[in-house]
């Protein structure tokens, strides 16, 4: 190995080194805060030895009215119900997603029609339009209706905001199956419908998963319609980092155990379908 | 059950309205509503003095225009989306180039680099707003250890735009980087091979080969991350309320304002329609410019 070869080799070990430095670091510390009490949470320097404790995990999922040092924490009862909220809701949603998107997806995938180009760019343009125009009316909308605060009301939210990039993830995923596989099924006499789901979901079914994780995982994520939307009875889990923030204090090593929590399910789908997720989040423009 | 057969065949003859139909029916149902009663509620005076909506014709858009908050909110929209969007691509470029290394061991090293992005973003901005504290925040503390005496960062008007900035592309790099790299890998061996047999050297082959290469790659990745830019809103509201002043008061963010703390329905509802018609209009635009056809072919 010549000299230049050598330094070249050292400098890109350095600059990996570094960007996972910086990536990392946020995270790390945010896992550290989590563990430890909350006197030395947010101490300078940073205390890199400690004993590390699970009472703040313990306190946000079951709630606890003082800390070890006998001050008052916030109470944090709501974790679990907010949890269950988030996970019935975005289920849902999804799977009400999955059903009126996913027979799209393969109809402008698989098939030729009238008006295709404009009902796909229809399709598109509602994943163009930002959250906040929606707020306004949907708000008037729901005090109405009496759809505020209800696990109905964010479901029907959720599923209108994820149909469109489930349309176009899974448009990229029916465009990389031979259309052959759905001409032999049909020469076979299968109807339309059955030749969709005899054939071509199953077939998809890695591309629907993943498709099926990223819209939980945006409907997970989701903050604007939560903090306008929901209030106390379908309040979501995202909602619930906020909470820990009162007039008197901050209860930072509470807010990193739950914001811990909410993370870890989000961090295991994606590094699962990462693969997949570049295929689907590009349409088939990459693959993955 | 002769009904049932009925409609069968009815389906069977018409299956395309039909695997269409649910998904059409519920985005042009709330498109329409939405779009319908913003253009009534823009129209209206409706606010906290006014309990119910009031016709006031264009009143609402000549406020608007007159507004100098509306237009400088406007603008550092568009600079967010220029300077996330940028940061973004350049970086997750630099990064896949960096990590573009065929050793054992790489694989799980470029998986660390995509955990920002699985980070709840409201939980991102909320630690690094005080990850930024001047007094208990890391971030000055280990600049003062390198003997750089930190900026104030989202406590100043002057750093609080570029300091929400970095958390963005700090938190969506990782994407660019996955999808860069994904398109790296697509690209065969023998270009390179056949590049250095014609005799380019590195920077010859990124900017002559790899690029140009990777063109309907980086395309669809400007496209999804400007969506994704014009949203901006829980940065925002968790790092700095668009404080201090209007510092980091991006569009979305002002409508929420105008809605939410002052209640004035109408005004926010004509700013919503304005930057629903700048989206739609700006991204119409570069789909058409650009020629990704991955979008409707």
């Amino acid at each position: 190995m010549n000299k230049k070869k050598f330094w070249g080799a050292v400098g890109s070990w350095v600059l990996i080194v570094m960007v996972l430095l910086i990536t990392l670091f946020p995270v790390w510390w945010i896992v550290m805060i989590s563990l430890k009490t909350s006197d030395q949470a947010l101490t300078i320097p940073p205390k890199l030895i400690f004993k590390p404790t699970l009472e703040n995990y313990r306190s946000v999922l079951f709630g606890a009215a003082q800390n070890s040092s006998g001050r008052w924490v916030p109470t944090t009862k709501g974790f679990l119900s907010q949890a269950a909220n988030s996970l019935a809701i975005c289920l849902t949603s999804t799977f009400l997603a999955l059903i009126a998107g996913v027979p799209a997806a393969y109809a402008l995938s698989k098939f030729r029609f009238k008006k295709k180009q404009e009902i796909s760019f229809f399709i598109l343009s509602t994943r163009f339009m930002p959250p906040i125009v929606v707020v306004i009316p949907l708000f008037l909308l729901y005090r109405q209706l009496g759809l505020m605060d209800t696990r109905l009301g964010m479901i029907i939210l959720y599923t209108f905001i994820s149909l469109s990039l489930l349309i176009w993830m899974m448009k990229g995923f029916f465009d990389d199956m031979p259309v052959e596989l759905i001409e032999s099924a049909r020469v076979d006499g299968c109807s339309r419908l059955g030749a969709l789901f005899k054939v071509a979901i199953p077939v998809t079914r890695q591309g629907i998963v993943a498709s099926a994780i990223l819209t939980l995982i945006g409907t997970w994520n989701e903050f604007l319609f939560a903090v306008i939307f929901t209030s106390k009875n379908a309040k979501t889990v995202t909602l619930s980092v906020m909470g820990y923030v009162t007039i008197r204090e901050v209860a930072w090593a509470n807010m990193a155990a739950a914001g811990s929590l909410i993370t870890i399910p989000v961090l295991i789908f994606t590094i699962i379908t990462q693969k997949h997720l570049v295929q689907g989040l590009t349409s088939g423009a990459v693959k993955g | 059950m002769k009904l049932w057969k009925a409609v069968g065949k009815w389906a069977e003859k018409k299956y395309i309205f039909c695997f269409l139909a649910p998904a059409m029916i519920i985005l042009t149902a709330f498109a329409a509503y939405i779009t319908i009663s913003l253009i009534y509620l823009s129209l209206c005076n409706w606010n906290v003095t006014n309990p119910s909506p009031v016709f006031t014709g264009l009143t609402n858009y000549v406020n608007i225009v007159k507004d100098p908050s509306f237009w400088k909110s406007l603008g550092r929209t568009f600079l967010y989306l220029i300077c996330t969007v940028t940061g973004e691509v350049v970086l997750g470029f630099f990064v896949a180039y960096v990590f573009d290394k065929q050793i054992s061991g790489m694989r799980f090293l470029r998986t660390l680099v995509l955990i920002p992005m699985a980070i709840t973003p409201v939980v991102a901005g909320m630690f690094w707003k005080v990850m930024y504290n001047t007094s208990y925040g890391p971030v000055n503390y280990f600049l003062s250890l390198i003997g750089i005496k930190g900026p104030a960062w989202i406590a100043s008007d002057k750093t609080a735009f570029w300091s929400v900035l970095i958390v963005n592309i700090w938190q969506w790099m990782p994407f660019s980087f996955l999808t860069i790299t994904a398109g790296l890998h697509s690209i065969s061996r023998d270009v390179y091979e056949a590049a250095q047999i014609d005799g380019a050297g590195k920077m010859k082959t990124l900017f002559y080969v790899t690029i140009p290469m990777m063109k309907q790659v980086l395309i669809t990745l400007v496209l999804l991350r400007a969506i994704e830019a014009m949203k901006a809103y829980d940065l925002v509201y968790v790092m700095t309320s668009g404080g201090p002043g209007e510092a980091t008061q991006l569009l979305p963010f002002y409508i929420y304002t105008k809605g939410f703390t002052w209640f004035d329905f109408g005004y926010a509802a004509a700013m919503s329609l304005i930057l629903l018609v700048i989206a739609n209009n700006l991204f119409k635009f570069f789909i058409n410019k650009s020629g990704v056809n991955v979008f409707y072919e």
